[in-house]
């Protein structure tokens, strides 16, 4: 009997773990495009990473797309809630100096949207951890004011 | 009788069940019950394993394109691609600033809606994938929502032929087309579409697929701003965008140079490495300075005290515009 209840439960994991996946991934980006309000969207990332392991580097995601001087952009994250890690979203211009980040060290607070009105056209890198480390799954946005 | 089936032994027994079962015939019937439940569980999970490995084989064995990248190394590289990608700019971006520039609209700068029926490789429809993709953002930009049916149909066909459809709600962006006042969200659509679609095609290993869409997408988007008709002083600010691109064609030909062992993209590297030629007499000096933040309204204002400044003259913007409507021409032919 046991080898039945070890099977059936390997094959409900299997059916699972495919609708958690979809949960974290395509719901999380229709509920973070939901707010882009009357912001013209331009880039959505995926993010999903796991605990930090002791001795390890804090785990991070980076991708670079390229911010033109002039324009205004939107920029926000949406966190899914299975998950206990709230992301972070760091910006780096092209000489790798931080230009922003959407957490408050001091007062460890998170920012929920970031306003870039760029005066330096050039390939950003945007870069997108969990607070303390924790295993989390987020989706960031990237969006230009009209 | 025995039955033999890759190594695992089954026997074949009739049952009959009866209305009173003896305590034998009950303990008979139990044991069956369990082995015909033991059956259908191995038989699920048979089911479901041999299910998910062909939905990997179709994927890969229908597409050429992605098996001659196989046996490569570049499958490494895939997540760094995912990450480099994303720095090729959004036509919107560029399309948008054509249409503040109060550039009029030119139809005859977009691909021939009718060129789609020649673009019988993957190779093509990928690259032709996002140069369509490309016209239907100017389109939608400038308003011409009716004409892009055409277009989004040519999209439609393309991603259906590179097996990445399901990215684009067709029947909503066909009602949406009807109306002018939906162009948020047709472009919503479209951009998210392609967005959804690029980080599939890495997900499945057909990154160089989503690799050749982007190069479309570019190329068309370069070839549109350096062919509009514009005066001063909206040309000066069109040329600098187009200066710009100068860094962005770096990334593209790091891009590239990830599929290098396929002929196809030998020949996408040579056309590049000649734009690069012109992009080098572009100069582009950088400021940078401390930036300053301001919280408004729960919202981080960054106040960006950093500064570029492109210098470009017209005869490198015309050179520049003379390799890119050869590099398209090739594309698009």
């Amino acid at each position: 009997m046991k080898k039945y209840f070890i099977l059936t439960g390997l094959i409900f994991v299997m059916l699972f773990a495919n609708k958690s996946q979809a949960q974290c991934g395509d719901g999380l980006f229709d509920i973070c495009h939901s707010k882009l309000d009357d912001a013209r969207f331009l880039k959505s990332w995926a993010i999903q990473l796991e605990n930090q392991r002791s001795g390890e580097p804090l785990p991070q995601v980076s991708f670079k797309m390229p911010l033109t001087s002039g324009n205004t952009y939107k920029i926000f994250a949406c966190n899914a809630e299975e998950l206990p890690g709230k992301v972070i979203i760091s910006i780096r211009n092209q000489n790798d100096d931080l230009v922003v980040t959407s957490y408050m060290v001091e007062q460890r607070r998170h920012i929920p949207v970031i306003m870039f009105p760029v005066g330096m056209s050039g390939i950003y890198t945007f870069s997108f951890y969990f607070e303390d480390g924790k295993e989390g799954c987020a989706v960031g946005v990237v969006s230009s004011v009209n | 009788m025995p039955l033999k089936l890759k190594g695992l032994n089954f026997v074949r027994k009739k049952h009959k069940i009866q209305p009173q079962l003896t305590d034998t015939n009950a303990q008979n019937f139990r044991t069956m019950k369990k082995e015909r439940l033991l059956i259908l569980s191995i038989a699920m999970f048979f089911s479901y394993a041999i299910t998910s490995c062909q939905q990997g084989q179709r994927q890969e064995a229908t597409d050429l394109l992605s098996d001659s990248l196989v046996a490569s190394d570049v499958r490494l590289d895939d997540r760094m691609v995912g990450e480099m990608i994303s720095s090729i700019p959004n036509p919107v971006e560029m399309s948008s600033l054509l249409q503040k520039s109060g550039v009029v609209y030119s139809q005859e700068l977009l691909n021939p809606v009718n060129n789609v029926n020649n673009y019988n490789t993957n190779f093509k429809r990928a690259l032709n994938l996002g140069v369509y993709g490309t016209d239907l953002v100017y389109m939608n930009i400038y308003d011409r929502t009716v004409a892009t049916l055409r277009y989004l149909s040519n999209v439609r066909d393309l991603a259906s032929d590179l097996r990445v459809e399901q990215f684009f709600d067709y029947e909503t962006l066909n009602r949406l087309s009807e109306s002018a006042r939906s162009i948020d969200s047709v472009l919503f659509i479209t951009n998210s579409g392609f967005d959804r679609m690029s980080r599939y095609l890495i997900d499945q290993g057909r990154s160089n697929i989503a690799v050749l869409i982007s190069y479309g997408t570019w190329i068309e988007s370069l070839y549109i701003a350096t062919n509009v008709q514009t005066v001063p002083p909206n040309r000066d600010l069109i040329n600098i965008r187009i200066g710009e691109q100068k860094k962005v064609l770096d990334n593209m030909l790091l891009l590239l140079h990830t599929y290098r062992r396929d002929p196809n993209f030998v020949g996408l590297i040579e056309d590049l490495m000649e734009l690069k030629a012109e992009f080098d007499k572009v100069t582009i000096s950088y400021v940078y300075a401390e930036p300053t933040m301001k919280e408004i309204d729960g919202m981080i204002v960054v106040v960006d005290n950093s500064r570029s400044e492109v210098n470009i003259s017209e005869e490198i913007v015309q050179a520049i515009a003379d390799k890119v409507s050869y590099i398209r021409g090739k594309i698009i032919g």
